[in-house]
């Protein structure tokens, strides 16, 4: 097997979409934190916004891979006919959707990010920018969560 | 200040974006014929949807950019404002309509 074969065969492409949506997760956590602290680190604050940007869009990418190729025709019968199919209909469906809501808002407080201490206090927007730095958090948990609920029910879909 | 028509810009545009997902899902559910046509773009209703939103996203952060050529303080709060609760409500509306369907609620 080649190493795009390896990238792309199906427990692989599960983990590149699980680890850097964590990475974007982290970030923003992180993030949040270094805009709490009242010592505005320009660099730390650029960095992490940056890094979980990019978590965001490679977890989408891989995700969006797997969720086309081979979870329709794979993945969805199996927990559609299994114990949970609410799982597909409420939790699948709802999650590829607000995914679609996290990059741009990911991509708005980069915009912040790059404000120097003096701009980002003029502009008085301290707790605007909590609120969406910590909403792309909690949304990218929220998600996670639903990705745990939709594989939790096609294992036990496969093993009824 | 560029960089605070930057933020409002795609404080707009993250808001757009969250009303145009929501209404583009529940619509696509709603017409077969929509859904198929979101299909034939791509391939996949889904892939559609995440090329539209992001190329309206690109769009609308060009457009709101070049036109506001100044921008107060309260206005960027609010933008962003607007930009989380949006898609707060957006996620809340996609996630009880599917419920509401699944449940056969109508």
């Amino acid at each position: 097997m080649d190493v795009f074969g390896f990238l792309l065969s199906k427990p692989v492409l599960i983990g590149l979409h699980l680890g850097f949506a964590i990475v974007g997760i982290d970030a923003f956590l992180w993030l949040f934190g270094e805009l709490k602290n009242r010592t505005w680190n320009t660099r730390h604050i650029r960095i992490t916004a940056v890094i979980g940007v990019v978590g965001f869009v490679l977890s989408w990418i891989f995700g969006g891979y797997y969720y086309v190729a081979y979870y329709g025709s794979l993945v969805k019968p199996v927990i559609k006919s299994g114990l949970a199919p609410w799982a597909h209909n409420i939790i699948m469906e709802t999650k590829e959707h607000i995914f679609l809501f996290i990059v741009p808002l990911a991509i708005t407080a980069i915009t912040i990010a790059f404000l120097n201490q003096d701009e980002f206090q003029k502009l008085n927007i301290r707790r605007s920018t909590f609120l969406l730095v910590g909403f792309v958090a909690v949304l990218g948990l929220t998600v996670g969560l639903m990705g745990f609920i939709i594989s939790s029910a096609a294992r036990w879909g496969a093993l009824q | 200040m560029k960089k605070s028509r930057v933020i409002y810009a795609s404080s707009i545009a993250a808001f757009i974006n969250a009303v145009f997902v929501t209404a583009i899902t529940i619509s696509a559910e709603l017409s077969v014929a929509f859904k198929s046509w979101l299909q034939e773009i791509s391939g996949h209703h889904w892939v559609s949807k995440s090329i539209l939103a992001m190329a309206l996203y690109t769009i609308i952060l060009l457009l709101v950019y070049t036109i506001s050529q100044d921008v107060s303080s309260k206005k960027v709060r609010n933008a962003v404002y607007f930009a989380t609760w949006s898609a707060f409500a957006g996620a809340i509306v996609i996630f009880a309509f599917f419920a509401g369907h699944h449940l056969k609620l109508y």
